[in-house]
Order: structure tokens, then C-alpha cells, then sequence
């Protein structure tokens, strides 16, 4: 009976720790919250012993028959509810649509041009930050982009509300043609949709011409 | 050990008497822009295709056709299913009348059980649970009305049964000391939970999807301008 308590013993903790320190919600005193938390996902093995080595035990280079497998979980930077969730979506899809956008703006222009980016959001802040992520992608690509930003005057913008954005950034482009030199254009993103996860594009150039960008 | 109470320890294993809790993973931490509450495709004509391989039957991808195309009227759109292109004349004519072709899959990743745990389980009477676990990916793939691909999506659901006596009984007690209703781990809840993240995902990759199409038309539209 000793014996049988002892093998319990043995096996019953690491078990039981397992079951407790399981990243899926409700595991004993956990929840879901906790589990939107921990971006997880399972990995090799391989790549387990690169991120995590002092977590990893010696793997044999025979195998050592048994079926293991690894689930890495990192906790996010910023949890759900630091920031309204359309914003945070929005943000943390700059890395997709960033590169494409800047990608197409390479493919639809001639070399040499002096870039500038103006972004159309009604939060300032987020304007801000995916104009300069856009901008280091540029710069990243050996573009020339300057800082300054096109302004519209007071009269278009009374001229444009009310306008979807589709009719409006068109529009705007006339406004901002006058300000830009032949070697400039002005590269615009805007949501056509408050809900959408990511911006969409287009070229202004000098001569008030307006192109979309796939 | 007696054999009755064998018996005892076995019978809550035997009847499925278990917890399952479900771990959403990879892209499900993505937090959602699009108002759920909303009818966000007015107006778009959507054909849905369900296929029937790997986790899903023949009788599975249809109830999954049914419930998606359900949700999708719901949030304002026409919902065409593949296969019954008939009402239209031929399949031609169904992509032809879409602007979206939403194509629904899913796959098993894992799927595992702790059997060398059976000996320590039913020594301790069921009180250390028999640990399953299934991973399955679900992906969405959206196209537009020239099989161009706009949006391929995936998502992973993990959920984790805990078969005996023990657990689900002290889950029990955790559900109503420590608790509120909306977070008690139940199979109620757990359905609730994976429905909310599965259309929450499929409507925000639909959004993204009819926006891009939009960004498209318009790019080729003005193709050959601005330089």
C-alpha cells in the first residue's frame, strides 16, 4: 500500500502540475481572459530548443521513444482592453498590409521621387503611427520620403464631408497637387471601412492625378 | 483494490463524465475591429462552399453551410450555396452572381490521449483526471468573383477533456465559488465561446476580404495613370 501511495506521489505531481500550469483557460483556477492573454501554439521540437534551450531537455539523437510535443505561449505585449479593439487590430496588421502597400507604391512609380505619406484616420494618434511605419518601410527600401505631410486647406475640407472616401481622397488629391513639385507625390491611406483591419492606398501626384493602388 | 470499487473508479470514465475546456490559440489572439452587431454586408452576394474532407462529413459540411450561411443573411448578405447553383441555372452563373467565394475547411492537427496515465487514474479513483486533447484548424478562404485570392485565413481550436470524478467535481465547485456565468467552464459556454471567436474571425476576414475586392476594381479601373 506504501508502495502504491509513493508511485502516486511520483507521478501525481508533475501530473498535476502539468494539469495547473496548462495554458487553456480553466485550468483549475484560471480563466479565459488568462488564455487570450498567451498567444500559444505548437512547435517542433527543433524549434522549441532555439526560443526556450534552458526549458528543454537533452534530446537524444536517436529518439528517445516517446511522442512528445512542445506548445510555446508568449504573453502579449499590451492584453485586450488596453486599447480599444478596433485600434488594436488595426495595429497589429501594420505588419501586413505595410509592406504591400509600399511594395505597389515602388511598382506604380519612376525612381527618383520625393515621397510623402499622409494617412487619414479619425484617431490622430493612429494616423501618426502608421504614417511613420509606412515612411520606415519606405526608407527601408532605399525611397526618399520627406516629413512634412500635405495640408488641405479649410475650404476643401467643408468641401469633403459628408463624401465617402472613395469620392473624397480623390478629391483631396487636387488640393494637395498644388503644393507638390514634379518630383513629388503623395502617398494617401485611408479604411474605406471603420471595421476593416487594414488601409488601403493611392498615388497623388503633382499634376492633381489620382491612381489606386492595388 | 476491490472489484467494486474498480467498478466505481471506472464508471464515471465509462459514462463520459468529463470537463472540456477550450483554449483558443495562434490567430484567435487577434482582437476584432468589425461591430458583430452590425449588418456588415448589405448587399454582398456571397457564395458558400463547404468542403467535406478531413474533420468535416458530407452531413458536417452542410450543417456548417447552413449555420454560416444562417449568420451571414443575418449580417445582411445574399447567401448562395455551392451545389445548389441549380436555382440559377449552373455553377456559372453562380460565381458569376457572387462577388465572394467564401470555401470552408477544417483539418485535425492533434489529437492525443494520456492513456499512461490509466494506471495512476484509476488508483486514485478517478480523482487525477484521463487527459485528452484535440487540436483542430479551421480556414477560410475567400475569393472574389475571378477566383482571385483576397483572403486566406486559419485558426486553431484547442480544446482539453478531463475525463473522471475529480476534476469535473472540483471544477464544479470553482464554477460556483469563484466564477461568474459567463466565464464557468461548461459545455453551454464553450460552445458559445468557440461559435463567438469562429464568426467573429470568418466576419472580420469576409470585411476584409470585400474591401480588398473594392480596392482592386478601382486599382484596375485606373490603371495606366499617375506617373
Amino acid at each position: 500500500m506504501f508502495i502504491w501511495a509513493l508511485i502516486a506521489i511520483y507521478f501525481g505531481i508533475p501530473f498535476t502540475l502539468g494539469i495547473i500550469l496548462d495554458p487553456s483557460a480553466g485550468a483549475i483556477f484560471g480563466d479565459e481572459k488568462r488564455a487570450k492573454e498567451l498567444d500559444c501554439r505548437f512547435v517542433s521540437d527543433d524549434l522549441a530548443q532555439t526560443k526556450v534551450p534552458e526549458k528543454m531537455d537533452e534530446t537524444f539523437l536517436r529518439g528517445d521513444f516517446i511522442n512528445k510535443s512542445q506548445m510555446l505561449c508568449q504573453r502579449l505585449i499590451l492584453t485586450s482592453g488596453d486599447r480599444p479593439a478596433r485600434i488594436d487590430a488595426l495595429l497589429a496588421s501594420t505588419s501586413t498590409f505595410v509592406p504591400d502597400i509600399v511594395r505597389a507604391a515602388k511598382m506604380n512609380s519612376s525612381k527618383e521621387i520625393l515621397w510623402r505619406v499622409e494617412t487619414f484616420h479619425n484617431v490622430p494618434q493612429v494616423a501618426e503611427k502608421i504614417s511613420t511605419a509606412v515612411k520606415v518601410a519606405m526608407v527601408e527600401s532605399f525611397e526618399t520620403v520627406v516629413d512634412e505631410a500635405p495640408l488641405l486647406s479649410a475650404n476643401t475640407i467643408q468641401h469633403l464631408q459628408g463624401k465617402s472616401p472613395q469620392e473624397a481622397i480623390p478629391l483631396a488629391c487636387n488640393d494637395f497637387a498644388e503644393t507638390l513639385s514634379n518630383k513629388e507625390k503623395v502617398l494617401t491611406l485611408f479604411q474605406f471601412h471603420p471595421g476593416e483591419t487594414r488601409f488601403h492606398a493611392g498615388i497623388c501626384s503633382s499634376k492633381g492625378k489620382w491612381q489606386w493602388l492595388p | 483494490m476491490g472489484f467494486r470499487a474498480t467498478i466505481a473508479t471506472l464508471m464515471p470514465l465509462v459514462a463520459g463524465c468529463s470537463t472540456l475546456v477550450y483554449q483558443p490559440l495562434a490567430a484567435l489572439q487577434r482582437p476584432l475591429a468589425i461591430d458583430m452587431d452590425r449588418e456588415n454586408f448589405a448587399g454582398t452576394r456571397i457564395l458558400l462552399e463547404c468542403l467535406p474532407k478531413d474533420l468535416l462529413s458530407v452531413g458536417d459540411a452542410q450543417k456548417l453551410c447552413s449555420h454560416v450561411g444562417n449568420y451571414l443573411q443575418n449580417q445582411g448578405a445574399k447567401v448562395l450555396q455551392k451545389g445548389r447553383e441549380s436555382d440559377l441555372g449552373s455553377e456559372e452563373d453562380g460565381l458569376l452572381k457572387s462577388d465572394l467565394h467564401v470555401r470552408l475547411s477544417a483539418r485535425r492537427l492533434r489529437s492525443t490521449t494520456e492513456w499512461w496515465t490509466l494506471p495512476l487514474v484509476v488508483l486514485s479513483w478517478s480523482a487525477f483526471p484521463l487527459v485528452s486533447e484535440d487540436t483542430d484548424e479551421q480556414r477560410m478562404e475567400i475569393r472574389d468573383a475571378d477566383e482571385f485570392l483576397l483572403s486566406d485565413t486559419t485558426i486553431q481550436i484547442r480544446v482539453v477533456e478531463y475525463t473522471g470524478l475529480g476534476y469535473p467535481a472540483l471544477n464544479f465547485v470553482v464554477n460556483q465559488l469563484f466564477r461568474e456565468e459567463e466565464d464557468r467552464i461548461n459545455d453551454e459556454n464553450l460552445r458559445a465561446k468557440i461559435s463567438r471567436d469562429y464568426f467573429g474571425n470568418l466576419s472580420q476576414a469576409i470585411l476584409d476580404a470585400s474591401m480588398r475586392s473594392t480596392a482592386l476594381k478601382l486599382a484596375r479601373s485606373s490603371k495606366g495613370g499617375g506617373n
